[in-house]
């Protein structure tokens, strides 16, 4: 099994199976039109505990069937449900989950940051307006005209 | 190893990175937010390969870059984050516009009414992206039935509201089914034959039919309504003075003008679903009936008043249906205690009623209008959840109602045979039948032959148990799914003055009786 190097932002290498990094359309890709590699493939947006965290869920996933591209718009799948693997995976500080979303999607890995992204709903679902705005820390900025007229349009909603 | 090293194969990379870049770059929405952004390239060698990688990645690293500038970023994080630390909100607006996006498009549909209500940041991000998030909302999440019979509009792009008249049609359908579902299995349960079911099998049989009534009933919402706002135009259209003059009802349409109008309807409808829906409509109109009826139990708790000792007319149940539709069924089923729902009915009647009188407003609002086509749907604001039918608009008061035994019935009947979706209308089957269907169309057929001949609801309960008893059984959520309500249960242990009595409403199921086997 053929191996690869990874360079990351501050500078550690780390190696990885070849089939493991291809999880990664971008490494993927690049790996087809540049050929064999012996060089640390530079990944200059990622450091080095995201990108071994990446690895890790690749590491998991190598045996998934390949990604479907990014063209999500006719595969009715229904489910937000994330696998149990992934939620223990996606255990993490909200820090390392949204570096883990931008390297996701920095490296091309549809499924992780669907995975990511599902996290982060998640924290959306099932919760109110109010309850919205205290886990993400917002505040309610509307003007008095603005409120109700929200509160008219879900009116309805409300049972 | 082969060393790249030549030009080349430099060129050829690059090129095909190049393209790679202009096909990525191409399948995305946000196009705009990609112009500037600049990232410098930081050769520290001059290996070909290194170029090669610089090249992508920087490519890459611009294209994040970009977005983590776009000017949205300016006003939320940045500021903040260095007074307080990055919250979820903060991380949430750095991230770029895509991936906002991406987590909002996993969101069902009501998540996102709430997570527009908010802030002005979230609010404007659903604004702004509104045709993207509709859309993938409708490929991802509304069912397909629904799509068949509310098609999103074909010229301009659908919006929320459209997406939220759906909605609303959805729960009011889910949320009646769950109420229908709660009465079958309490009445399956109930009365004679008691039955000892595990908690957990009694959910899932609630459960089953709730979500194979759900899409039919949907259907009738759909049905109902069209008829209705069909009709309103062709009377509006015949009749141009209408608008002014002080009649007190739009000249009626004839007989076949009605039943042409329901035939066209039904149209829409694949032949597969017809006889279901057909079959629901009637489970539906049986159990609404039941439930706006006197019970048999001598001694009522309560004191029953002259006009409520009788079951409401034939008629009442018309104006109900025809000129209340599904909200209207829904808005009286789920009241509790046979008594108030005997009053809303007289409200409700009441109000029709004075509305034909005081027609004499002139026909401005569009309040109903939500024509199956989709376009231009009216503001939520059309929709109340609550205070039945105290917004009914005076117009469609003053519409002629039906024959009972004209709606639906006639027109679905011809075209079940036309079609030849049944060889027979035996082959309907009685209201108990179906449900037992519902329950699981392979468990039961051997109880086929018992359920036959009898007409009444609680033989449907002889059939049920079967499938529902077999627990453990792990349905996937159907096309209903999407929202979950929580709003009932508490019916089951609510009332008893609904015994098991099973009286004149036979005359209304016309498709009951003795009947071949049906192959659904």
């Amino acid at each position: 099994m053929s191996e690869i190097k990874l360079l990351s932002s501050d500078q550690a290498t780390i190696t990885v199976q070849k089939e493991v990094a291809e999880r990664s359309i971008l490494i993927k890709n690049m790996l087809e039109d540049v050929g064999e590699v012996t060089e640390a493939i530079p990944i200059p947006n990622v450091n080095e505990s995201v990108l071994k965290k990446v690895i890790e869920w690749c590491e998991h996933h190598k045996g998934d069937p390949p990604a479907q591209a990014d063209d999500d718009s006719d595969s009715r799948k229904k489910s937000t449900d994330i696998d149990e693997w992934d939620q223990k995976f996606m255990q993490v500080d909200q820090e390392m989950l949204f570096e883990i979303i931008l390297a996701a999607n920095y490296l091309d890995i549809k499924p992780l940051l669907d995975v990511g992204c599902k996290t982060v709903a998640n924290m959306i679902k099932g919760k109110s307006p109010d309850e919205i705005r205290k886990t993400f820390n917002i505040q309610n900025d509307f003007t008095p005209e603005e409120e109700e007229q929200i509160r008219r349009e879900n009116e309805w909603a409300e049972e | 190893m082969t060393t790249i090293s030549t030009e080349s194969n430099i060129d050829r990379a690059k090129k095909a990175i190049r393209s790679k870049f202009q096909h990525i770059i191409e399948s995305r929405q946000q196009k705009k937010t990609m112009a500037m952004g600049k990232s410098k390239p930081s050769n520290r060698q001059d290996s070909p390969q290194r170029k090669v990688f610089e090249t992508l990645f920087n490519g890459r690293a611009r294209r994040t870059l970009c977005f983590v500038h776009s000017k949205q970023e300016k006003v939320a994080g940045v500021q903040d984050e260095a007074v307080k630390g990055p919250t979820l909100g903060n991380r949430f607006f750095s991230l770029p516009v895509e991936l906002q996006l991406s987590i909002v498009n996993m969101l069902f549909f009501f998540d996102l009414l709430h997570l527009r209500q908010t802030s002005k940041k979230f609010r404007n991000l659903t604004i702004q992206h509104e045709s993207h998030i509709v859309r993938h909302h409708i490929n991802m999440w509304v069912p397909k039935h629904i799509i068949e019979l509310y098609p999103p509009p074909v010229n301009n792009t659908p919006t929320l509201s459209y997406l939220t008249d759906l909605a609303y049609k959805q729960r009011v359908s889910t949320q009646l089914a769950l109420v229908l579902a709660n009465q079958i299995v309490k009445e399956m349960m109930g009365g004679r034959h008691q039955r000892a079911m595990t908690k957990e099998a009694n959910d899932y049989v609630i459960s089953q039919l709730r979500i194979g009534t759900s899409p039919l009933i949907f259907a009738l919402f759909h049905f109902l309504e069209t008829y209705r706002e069909r009709k309103l135009e062709h009377l509006l259209e015949g009749d141009l003075n209408a608008a002014e003059r002080p009649s007190t009802i739009l000249s009626p349409l004839s007989h076949e003008k009605n039943m042409a109008l329901q035939s066209e309807i039904l149209k829409i409808y694949p032949d597969d679903r017809l006889l279901q829906v057909h079959q629901m409509y009637h489970l539906l109109l049986h159990m609404l009936i039941r439930r706006l009826s006197p019970s048999r139990m001598p001694f009522g708790l309560r004191t029953i008043s002259r006009w409520s000792s009788q079951r409401p007319t034939n008629e009442a149940f018309a104006k109900v249906l025809v000129l209340g539709g599904i909200r209207e069924v829904w808005e009286l089923y789920r009241i509790k205690g046979y008594s108030n729902r005997r009053k809303a009915l007289e409200k409700y009647l009441k109000k029709l009623d004075s509305d034909k009188m005081q027609h004499s407003t002139p026909i401005n609002d569009h309040t109903e209008s939500s024509s199956a086509t989709g376009a231009s749907k009216p503001a939520p604001r059309s929709l109340p959840g609550r205070g039945p039918s105290l917004d009914i608009p005076s117009k469609v008061a003053r519409l002629d109602v039906d024959e009972l035994m004209d709606v639906w019935t006639p027109a679905a009947e011809e075209r079940l045979l036309s079609r030849e979706i049944v060889t027979s209308l035996d082959e309907v089957g009685c209201c108990g039948h179906f449900v037992a269907q519902l329950l699981g169309s392979n468990a039961e057929t051997d109880n086929e032959e018992d359920g036959e001949d009898s007409e009444d609801e609680d033989d449907s309960g002889d059939d049920a148990p079967g499938p529902g008893a077999a627990d453990g059984i792990h349905y996937t959520g159907g096309s209903t799914s999407v929202q979950d309500n929580n709003w009932d249960g508490g019916d089951l242990h609510e009332e008893q003055e609904q015994d098991d009595d099973d009286d004149d409403d036979g005359s209304f199921a016309d498709d009951e009786g003795a009947g071949g086997s049906n192959s659904v």
